[in-house]
């Protein structure tokens, strides 16, 4: 009681002590405070991301069809989206009338940015349909590639491969509470297995925090993580291959590095998440996916080479309005190769990547 | 709603960085007048005004210098935000802490059943503690909010002395900023 009294006293005359403090934080105070009232005004009211997403038993989740609202960002502001009857994004071209289907996660979902700067809707001299869904590893892709096998004849498919959290993710049975298929390795040799009997709406029973920095810088380094993670790239990659070759389609792996592997700042700082700093290598994910994909006789367009610092957004790890717009040219240059030229794809995009 | 540091992101988003301008020019105004006010000087709502229309209009014209100004601005804020929050931190340990400190400590005898020792047995963690090195769950933080949830363990664990830290705890609170190396990976809420 005496302590709780003492501490009360003592609370009191701190805080007398600590007006001026916050007198001299008021203008500070007030002009955040405004302008985040203002903002918040004049901004369109986006909807929630429950309301967008919807469970599926296959994949564990999947867009809402027939969309055309705003999504919230976490820390930038939110942006403008459609979705189709089958709930891709855009509803200007369905995948049955497009000539090139992007496959993947919220990259390849156009995350970041509205309808009209998103890469899929940028170029009109190529029917680009964006069937990315965020969140999705690499399993998901593939498992929709294999769905939607029969109707990709004559097309050419980009799988997009973003080494920020796919590899790893991979490799693990839940996004946060949701539920995912994954690969489970058999036997402990080069056999994998997509494992998804466990999907169900129910929440995982267990989450750990987001640790997507250090898995990154691990697998940037000769470690178990890696070796695992790109032995199951291999066989996700082998599978897609087969998918299309059986379809009758072009496939094409375009690697998309996280931000941090481009910014001088960030090579320290995932260089420094490591017990030996020195083994990091930013580029050992585009050597190992590029030795993949050339065993398997798969075009390779690495973006690190091509992507810079500016073409993300500050604050998110997605593209910026710039970084769409240099993807949608990297995709024409593909797309100009394959079709126009009618070349040996996987020799032409040496000049790409 | 209550940072003092402005979204370091949103640099150049055009109607946030009017905004803060507009804002910018308000307080300007506002504490202007105040000051002529307090001076008693009778034309001070009039000063007050010109001044935010002064401030206004030219920036609107030349918005290309606005990013500039936003970062400056969030410069000093942050120098701002790292003395304040050494100055609070002092208070609340040069004062608050020495004077609890006084009356000494009291001294908890925690015998465990096999009263053998101080050491207690480890359990299973619960369920929403498994992600933590501890067996603390940070479920009911979110769903309580942090001032109930440390209000309820100082009541809780006999340390109601600490609800005096509160003030200085949420004034340390607005000091937060938004910026970080990479944003964390579990954006999403799914479905």
């Amino acid at each position: 009681m005496i302590r709780t009294v003492l501490a009360f006293i003592a609370a009191l005359f701190g805080m007398l002590l600590s007006v001026p403090i916050i007198v001299v934080g008021l203008p500070f105070w007030i002009v955040t405070f405004f302008t985040n009232a203002f903002s918040w005004l004049c901004e369109p009211r986006s909807t929630p991301w429950q309301e967008l997403m919807e469970y599926h038993p296959i994949f564990g989740w999947k867009n809402k069809a027939n969309l055309c609202t705003f999504a919230a960002m976490q820390n930038t502001e939110g942006f403008h989206f459609t979705t189709d009857s089958k709930g891709w994004r855009g509803n200007k071209i369905n995948i049955e009338d497009s000539n090139m289907i992007v496959f993947g996660d919220s990259f390849a979902f156009g995350y970041g940015v509205n309808d009209r700067d998103c890469f899929a809707e940028l170029n009109p001299h190529v029917r680009i349909k964006a069937a990315g869904v965020c969140g999705y590893n690499m399993v998901q892709s593939l498992l929709w590639m294999q769905r939607l096998s029969p109707g990709l004849k004559g097309k050419l498919i980009v799988w997009f491969i973003f080494y920020g959290n796919d590899l790893y993710e991979n490799l693990i049975p839940n996004q946060g509470n949701y539920r995912m298929p994954f690969v489970r390795n058999l036997n402990g040799n080069e056999c994998w297995e997509i494992v998804s009997d466990h999907i169900s709406p129910d929440k995982w029973f267990y989450t750990l925090e987001s640790q997507n920095d250090i898995r990154l810088a691990e697998i940037c380094s000769p470690s178990f993580l890696s070796e695992r993670a790109f032995s199951a790239c291999e066989f996700l990659i082998g599978k897609g291959k087969n998918t299309c070759d059986e379809a009758g389609a072009q496939m094409v792996v375009v690697a998309i590095p996280e931000a941090l592997q481009i910014r001088p700042s960030g090579l320290k700082y995932l260089a420094s998440l490591l017990s030996d700093p020195k083994s990091f290598d930013p580029d050992l994910p585009d050597k190992k996916v590029h030795e993949i994909c050339n065993k398997l006789d798969v075009p390779f367009v690495a973006l690190k080479k091509i992507l810079k610092d500016s073409d993300y957004l500050v604050g998110d790890v997605h593209w910026s309005k710039k970084g769409n717009r240099r993807v949608a040219e990297i995709l024409y240059n593909i797309y100009q190769k394959y079709f126009s030229n009618g070349t040996d794809l996987k020799r032409e995009l040496h000049s790409v990547g | 709603m209550f940072k003092i540091i402005l979204r370091h992101a949103f640099y150049n988003n055009r109607i946030w960085l009017i905004n803060f301008w507009i804002s910018i020019s308000l307080v300007s105004g506002l504490f202007i007048g105040i000051s002529l006010w307090l001076l008693s000087y009778s034309l001070w709502f009039g000063f007050g005004t010109v001044l935010v229309f002064l401030l206004i209009i030219p920036i609107l014209l030349r918005l290309k210098a606005l990013p500039l100004l936003y970062r400056a601005w969030n410069k000093i804020a942050r120098y701002y935000v790292h003395l304040a929050s050494l100055l609070i931190m002092g208070v609340c340990y040069y004062i608050i802490f020495v004077a609890v400190g006084r009356t000494g400590t009291s001294f908890v005898r925690n015998v465990s059943s096999y009263n053998k020792s101080m050491w207690q047995p480890r359990k299973t963690p619960t369920l929403n503690a498994y992600g933590n090195q501890y067996d603390f769950g940070t479920n009911s933080l979110t769903k309580k909010g942090w001032i109930l949830t440390f209000c309820s363990w100082a009541w809780q664990s006999g340390n109601l002395w600490a609800c005096c830290l509160l003030p200085f705890l949420i004034l340390l609170s607005f000091f937060e900023t938004d910026q970080k190396t990479s944003v964390s990976a579990n954006i999403y809420t799914l479905y």
